[in-house]
């Protein structure tokens, strides 16, 4: 039960903290923009809990604070980042979609991080070097060119990267069904990759098949492909009000949220107490984030030429 | 000892994978026995099989991939067939590469080198000069060497200087024979290093004892024919001309540059489109430290690059049409 504790509580703080940044942005009080991944915490979590954090290299999109909560567990250096402030993780040069710590890189452009995914899965067979490649994208990403490139030199190089696709069926207000000819596990099934998919957006799921595929990867050397069918209920970036999805949707995907079921397995006293404890560190994480000292104009000229 | 343009980059690409395990060439159809479109490769994956990789036509995804392996310390250096196609790595090495470079602050070394230019008949899609493209984009370097600078030391010192670089060829360069310096050429002009601390350097092309009336300005595949021109001025119109190669592109030392021009009318030549140029650029730097009596810059029309010969020579600056130009600005 410890474990489950434990789980709900990095569950937890990522859900706080995309509130509580919600709750900023809505006064104003942040600028720029943000895309939360409220309703899609299992999938981080239940994937960075299972992958070798030492060894593994992990890239990202624009909604990517549950992938850095899940790896870092530092709300402050996130928010700080957000705010554009020198304790941020870039000191504020790239905020919320624009994020790198060691081995983990986000960028903001939908598909773009997927090559370069397979070049460092590519680099790490070159140098035999343990680990694998994580790269998680969305449905939205799938009908970029790039994705079909990455797809074609992963199985062709046999490189040791593990597609993780978080779809929530939508691309901001594109419903992807729409959009999307034939189905991603037909188009993987093309590629010579290995399919793997979970559908019920539960914690316990998508970590016993993540490990299947994450052990695939590893030992065999050759890409996996993971589908995880989920929900954003939360608004696609900061200001969206979800005017594209139905209410019955909506209502349906709520009664299934993945932290409730956790909370389930935990005394009700526990559970209060754990949300208590993590809603006072994201307070304390924005607050001090908040009045810390913006960055010096001056660090940006490192690495920049004439 | 002579050697071609392209045989001095095919040596400088094999020291590269002779001396670096971790330099790898990428690009389609590379491999032997086709050895790239241009042949730069040829024989190269032969002694290097493990370091070359051959990929499918997906110019953006294995230059993200070269991105991927330069993140993780290897030195990729992909070909792009044709000078055109750069536009398709375009996202991936403005918002990507340069972003890991500058806001990321990732040393990184990563080479994507390309043939420019026209002049072969090959029509709209395989003769422009795009590395404009490229100029203005802070965290990108784009180098061009010409047959007066070994194309083969300068992409060793392109992999070597821990930035992204794009490094411009020239379809016509390929097979010219590479100048000496500090000698005299034809009996007519010497060429000597304007500041040889650089990695990247300029040269400078003058005629002994004349004082120049006019200063050229130019890169990659235009020096040969600005050297013809400068012969030609010299020759029928006894006009001295000094002309300055640049080879770094977008990071240009404008003191030395302002330093080394000796006449009072700076005439800048690219092969790419004069309008919004990269000249006008250098012209326009250079005033606003000192008048000059004359600036102008010479490029081609602002049009596509035709196929047929007479088309192409109509669009493109050739030595003819250079050297009437100069003639009618000085005279
Ligand atoms: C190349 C590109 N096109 C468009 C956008 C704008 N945009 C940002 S996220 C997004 C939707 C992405 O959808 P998906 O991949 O499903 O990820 P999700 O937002 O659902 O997590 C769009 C259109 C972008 N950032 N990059
Ligand atoms: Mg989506």
């Amino acid at each position: 039960m410890k474990n489950k504790n434990n789980i709900y509580k990095s569950l937890y703080l990522i859900r706080s903290f995309e509130q509580t940044l919600e709750t900023y942005f809505s006064k104003g009080q942040i600028r720029g923009t943000t895309h939360g991944c409220i309703g899609q915490e299992v999938i981080a979590v239940a994937a960075i809990n299972n992958i070798n954090i030492e060894q593994d290299w992990i890239t990202s999109n624009h909604r990517c604070h549950g992938h850095f909560l899940a790896i870092t567990n530092d709300p402050l250096v996130l928010a700080a980042e957000i705010m554009g402030k020198n304790i941020g993780v870039l000191n504020g040069r790239g905020a919320s979609q624009h994020i790198r710590l060691k081995h983990f890189l986000t960028n903001g452009i939908t598909g773009g991080m997927i090559p370069i995914a397979c070049g460092l899965a590519l680099s790490k067979k070159l140098k035999n070097e343990p680990g694998i490649v994580l790269a998680f994208l969305g449905d939205g990403a799938m009908n970029e060119g790039y994705v079909m490139e990455s797809l074609n030199l992963a199985s062709i190089y046999h490189v040791p990267i593990l597609f993780l696709l978080e779809n929530n069926m939508y691309a901001m207000s594109t419903r992807s069904a729409n959009v999307t000819a034939g189905n991603y596990q037909k188009r993987i099934d093309s590629y010579d990759i290995p399919y793997f998919e979970t559908k019920d957006n539960d914690y316990f799921t998508i970590k016993k098949t993540f490990q299947e595929a994450y052990k695939f990867v590893k030992s065999q050397t050759k890409p996996a492909f993971m589908e995880c069918k989920t929900f954003r209920f939360c608004g696609h970036s900061k200001s969206d009000k979800k005017e594209y999805m139905s209410q019955q949707e909506i209502q349906k995907w709520n009664l299934e949220d993945p932290l409730l079921k956790i909370r389930k397995d935990i005394s009700e006293e526990e559970a209060i107490k754990i949300e208590e404890e993590v809603k006072t560190i994201v307070k304390e994480a924005f607050q001090t984030a908040s009045s810390s000292s913006p960055p010096d104009p001056t660090i940006i000229l490192k690495h920049v030429a004439n | 000892m002579s050697i071609t343009y392209i045989n001095d980059l095919r040596n400088g690409l094999r020291e590269l994978l002779k001396s670096d395990k971790t330099v790898y060439l990428i690009g389609e159809d590379i491999g032997d026995p086709y050895g790239g479109a241009f042949k730069v490769t040829k024989g190269l994956s032969l002694e290097y099989p493990n370091n070359i990789i051959q990929t499918p036509m997906s110019e953006q995804g294995f230059t993200g991939m070269g991105i991927g392996m330069a993140l993780n310390g290897l030195k990729p250096i992909v070909e792009i067939m044709f000078g055109d196609f750069i536009t398709l790595t375009i996202d991936q090495i403005i918002n990507h590469l340069a972003k890991f470079y500058e806001v990321y602050q990732i040393d990184i070394s990563f080479v994507l080198r390309t043939p420019s230019g026209g002049f072969r008949g090959y029509g709209p899609t395989h003769s422009q000069s795009l590395e404009r493209l490229f100029f203005g984009i802070p965290g990108i370097t784009v180098i061009a060497p010409s047959i007066i600078n070994s194309p083969g030391k300068m992409i060793t010192k392109s992999v070597y200087c821990n930035r992204p670089i794009i490094f411009i060829e020239n379809k016509l360069d390929y097979s010219k024979v590479l100048l000496p310096t500090n000698k005299l050429i034809n009996d007519i002009c010497f060429i000597n290093p304007i500041d040889s601390v650089q990695n990247f350097p300029m040269h400078k092309i003058t005629i002994p004892e004349m004082q120049p009336e006019a200063t050229i300005i130019t890169y990659g595949g235009m020096v040969p024919a600005c050297m013809k021109v400068q012969e030609e001025l010299l020759m029928e119109e006894e006009i001295s001309t000094e002309i300055i190669t640049i080879s770094n592109l977008t990071d240009i030392d404008f003191t030395s540059l302002l330093n080394s021009i000796e006449s009072r009318k700076v005439i800048t030549i690219e092969e790419s489109w004069e309008k919004f140029g990269w000249g006008s650029y250098i012209t326009s730097k250079l005033t606003q430290s000192k008048p000059f009596e004359h600036t102008s810059n010479i490029g081609a029309k602002n049009c596509y690059i035709p196929a047929a010969k007479e088309l192409e020579d109509y669009v493109l600056p050739t030595t003819k049409t250079i050297y009437k130009r100069i003639l009618e600005e000085i005279k």
